[in-house]
């Protein structure tokens, strides 16, 4: 299930379903990634700041601090960092709003799995590419 | 309002459902033809899907109950459940704030003959216009008091500010049809509704 060609992709999935999030990040590292969970807005900034990340999983309703909220903070203090959305809540509009604040890209829940991790390892490619080709 | 967090909240159950059964599938193709699945990983697994498909269960019987108030203009139910249902049904929008909602002990009952719709309109917006105000982490106490024909229901929350949030315009006005009454005071909320129709002056049938 892992691939040990490519680089490990460290990915941050902020969602206040314990369970849900827990879950994930079991499925995510069975497939070579490398996994931090925060179970909420303020948690999810925390940890954005302290570690190396390459792609963010938000959820939008989460408690203090909702998605959209972090992804609007991250856009200032971390603007190259790919952000996905990943939620059961709304719909196209949730969705919109997110990427005109620069989501990466959205889904809803429940996921397809293959789907989600092509789309973490699209973000991650696009973001390596673009540094790549400005000789970083 | 309740319909999308009822949705969303059954979205999550299922995203759970999904991930938990995805899982099991991983766990399969780990351990292959010869090797047995691991039971620390199984029990907990199985665990959690009867968890998550007995939350989504309760979700649809409230919002059920709900949807069918709204079939039949006039109906009969009991206060005390009525409120308990909307405080369930109003659980995300008190987690997203860690708030904890509870019924006093002392609550009373009784049955209540009116445009039901109308009174759980009521009462659930009345519910968020406390949470909308109070303070992350409060404790939001619900006591109802029969006074003679009567229902009056309190949401009190120590950390109440009225000026957080501006009023939901549709209470005074629920109220109203109810002939009934709304009020916003300094630590709560207190509504109340006649408890029949020959008190709310509402023509039957």
């Amino acid at each position: 299930m892992t691939n040990e060609m490519k680089d490990t992709i460290r990915v941050l999935l902020a969602d206040d379903e314990i369970e849900f999030a827990t879950t994930l990040s079991i499925r995510l590292n069975l497939r070579g990634f490398e996994t931090t969970v925060a179970y909420s807005g303020h948690e999810a900034l925390e940890k954005i700041d302290s570690k190396d990340l390459d792609v963010v999983i938000l959820d939008l309703k989460m408690p203090d601090l909702d998605g959209l909220e972090v992804l609007a903070r991250l856009r200032v203090n971390h603007p190259k960092l790919p952000v996905i959305i990943l939620t059961g809540h709304g719909a196209f509009e949730a969705g919109k709003e997110g990427m005109e604040l620069g989501a990466f890209d959205y889904i809803m829940k429940p996921a397809d799995l293959n789907l989600l991790t092509a789309k973490i390892e699209e973000a991650h490619e696009t973001v390596s590419g673009s540094e790549a080709k400005r000789g970083r | 309002m309740i319909s999308a967090s009822v949705t969303h909240e059954i979205k999550n159950c299922l995203a759970i459902v999904n991930e938990t059964a995805g899982l099991l599938e991983d766990l399969a193709m780990m351990a292959g033809d010869d090797g047995g699945l691991p039971v620390q990983r199984v029990n907990p697994a199985a665990a959690s899907v009867v968890k998550q498909v007995g939350r989504a269960d309760w979700i649809m019987r409230d919002f059920n109950t709900l949807s069918h108030s709204v079939d039949e203009p006039v109906g009969t139910v009991d206060c005390r459940e009525m409120v308990a249902m909307l405080v369930r049904l109003s659980g995300r929008q008190a987690a997203m704030k860690n708030l904890d909602v509870q019924l006093t002990e002392e609550a009373e009952t009784a049955s209540v003959t009116a445009e039901i719709a109308v009174v759980e309109s009521l009462v659930y917006l009345s519910l968020r216009t406390v949470y909308d105000r109070a303070e992350s982490g409060d404790s939001v106490t619900i006591d109802l008091v029969r006074e003679g024909a009567a229902m009056v229901v309190r949401i009190k929350a120590a950390s109440l500010d009225v000026k957080r949030a501006g009023s939901d315009s549709r209470c005074p006005l629920l109220a109203n049809q109810l002939s009934g009454s709304f009020e916003e005071e300094d630590d709560q909320v207190v509504i109340s509704f006649p408890l029949s129709l020959q008190d709310s002056g509402v023509q039957s049938g």
